[in-house]
């Protein structure tokens, strides 16, 4: 669809702005040369301006802060300014500034003084810095909320590791987060610059760095379309997609981090294999191996092989002690109830073993954001096994 | 941060302080005051006029005396003629400063 810039006399047409409200010498120019294409500024909606087709026109507009606490001029303000040669057309959305239009080219200029002309961004200063401040406060406390709730409600470091959803739901949030407070720094520096020009005597210029809502629209749309393609391209589930083998893990052609059935006294057996993937916050390898074994719970039969491991190398350590536990909680067989208690070993920085009612043991080991977890049915103790565990984390780290 | 008080005012506020120390004016009153006594060369703007006026109403340097319709009228304060006196002394000194350096040439 072709976009309109101006329209036949008598229609409305609305644009965004093209530069920050807070812009005023930029907001003037801009409306000043939209007159002079026949678009005549009625009012604001939002971050848009509505303009009224007509006859091209030159004119002088001119804006101001909101001189007080009134949302339009008073009747004084309207009379001393129309006896001058201007006309009120409309404030803002937010109603901090008054928008002012003269046709006449002998009209007074509406601010002859720039010092009286800075008292009143000094009070718009103020409610812009006290509306940030509550905003700040608002927001942090929503995210707060959200972490808090997230934590109670036992956000699954789990799915963060392995799927990129979260993360990329989580990165959006901070987009526009970090949008918000630049788009407010921003328009506080240019009232801030504005406000000292204008305290000494020197009309303010164009603040052409302030993020206007065209631009932030663009950055909004941007944000969009990479969280879109984020989402259905399937790098919300894998950055790179997974891979598996089947055959000898001795013969793998990815060099895996597992621990062997042989050395936990069994037979590797042919029927091995594994599968490895990497996520935007971990890589991780899974691999199983020796003879095939059968287990029954109340609400869960099936069978497995004899050595399972997963072990995980992450980018965000912190999540290590917090993913081996999950694993421990989430992973055995269904229906196995496994009672994990923690073991003191210097080797690692956190360590939970565990059987369940079949025999099977489980452990889960960490160190330096590497995580291995195993699910064996050996015959040897895993707890006896620790310094394989270890080096198992360091070809992981690796 | 507290509000600072007019110390030092400038052309245009002073001239709004003279237009009020003999006789109580309203806005248009004070802008038509200004350039009749400058004879065009301190021209308050509206904008100006205005928030010069609202700045003085906050510090009592002037008080609203009567509204009729649109139209409000100010007097000057006790404040304001001693803000008034405070400036013309001040402007005497920086004159005379101008003259004796123009003579020493």
């Amino acid at each position: 669809m072709k976009k309109r810039s101006s329209g036949t006399p008598g229609d409305t047409v609305t644009k965004l702005l093209p530069v920050s409200l807070y812009d005023t010498a930029g907001m003037e120019a801009w409306l000043e040369r939209m007159a002079e294409k026949g678009l005549i500024l009625t009012e604001f909606l939002g971050e848009r301006a509505s303009f009224r087709a007509g006859e091209p026109t030159v004119c002088r507009c001119r804006m101001e802060p909101r001189p007080g606490a009134l949302p339009e001029p008073d009747g004084e303000m309207r009379a001393l300014y129309a006896a001058s040669g201007w006309e009120y057309i409309c404030a803002d959305s937010g109603e901090n500034f008054f928008f002012w239009r003269s046709t006449r080219p002998d009209a007074r200029e509406l601010h002859t003084d720039p010092v009286a002309e800075s008292y009143g961004y000094q009070k718009l200063r103020r409610r812009y810095r006290n509306r940030c401040l509550w905003s700040g406060l608002g927001t942090l406390a929503a995210l707060a909320l959200c972490g808090g709730l997230a934590a109670l409600g036992g956000t699954s470091a789990l799915r963060l590791v392995r799927d990129n959803t979260l993360l990329i739901q989580w990165g959006w949030c901070l987009f526009l987060l970090a949008m918000g407070v630049y788009a407010a720094a921003a328009e506080l520096g240019v009232l801030r610059r504005t406000l000292q020009s204008l305290s000494s005597g020197v009309p303010a210029k164009p603040a052409r760095w302030a993020l206007s809502p065209r631009g932030r629209q663009r950055l909004l749309w941007w944000g969009l379309a990479v969280l879109l393609v984020g989402m259905l391209s399937g790098a919300a589930a894998e950055l790179r997609p997974g891979e598996s083998y089947s055959g000898p893990l001795t013969d793998c052609p990815e060099r895996l981090p597992y621990v062997s059935a042989h050395a936990l006294g069994c037979e590797a057996g042919d029927d091995a294999g594994a599968a490895w993937g990497r996520s935007a916050l971990a890589d991780r390898w899974s691999a199983y191996e020796g003879p095939m074994y059968s287990y029954t719970f109340s609400n869960g039969w099936g069978t497995a092989r004899a050595c399972a491991t997963q072990v995980y190398r992450l980018r965000l350590p912190l999540l290590q002690k917090k993913l081996a536990r999950e694993l421990l909680d989430t992973q055995p067989r269904q229906g196995a109830e496994v009672t994990a208690a923690p073991l003191a070993d210097d080797r690692f920085d956190g360590a939970w073993y565990g059987t369940d009612q079949q025999g099977v043991q489980y452990l889960a080991v960490c160190r330096d954001g590497a995580v291995l977890y195993m699910a064996a049915n050996v015959p040897v103790d895993l707890r006896t096994q620790l310094e394989l565990f270890s080096q198992v984390l360091d070809a992981a780290a690796s | 941060m507290a509000k600072e008080p007019l110390k030092v005012l400038t052309e245009s506020m002073f001239y709004v302080l003279l237009a009020l120390l003999r006789q109580e004016r309203c806005g248009t009153e004070i802008m038509q005051y200004a350039d009749d006594a400058t004879a065009g060369r301190v021209a308050l703007g509206p904008g100006t006029l205005y928030a010069i006026l609202a700045r003085f109403e906050d510090e009592r340097l002037i008080e609203e005396t009567a509204v009729e319709g649109r139209k409000r009228t100010y007097r000057i304060t006790e404040r304001g003629r001693a803000l008034y006196r405070e400036e013309l002394s001040r402007l005497r000194l920086c004159v005379a400063d101008g003259e004796r350096e123009g003579k020493g040439r």
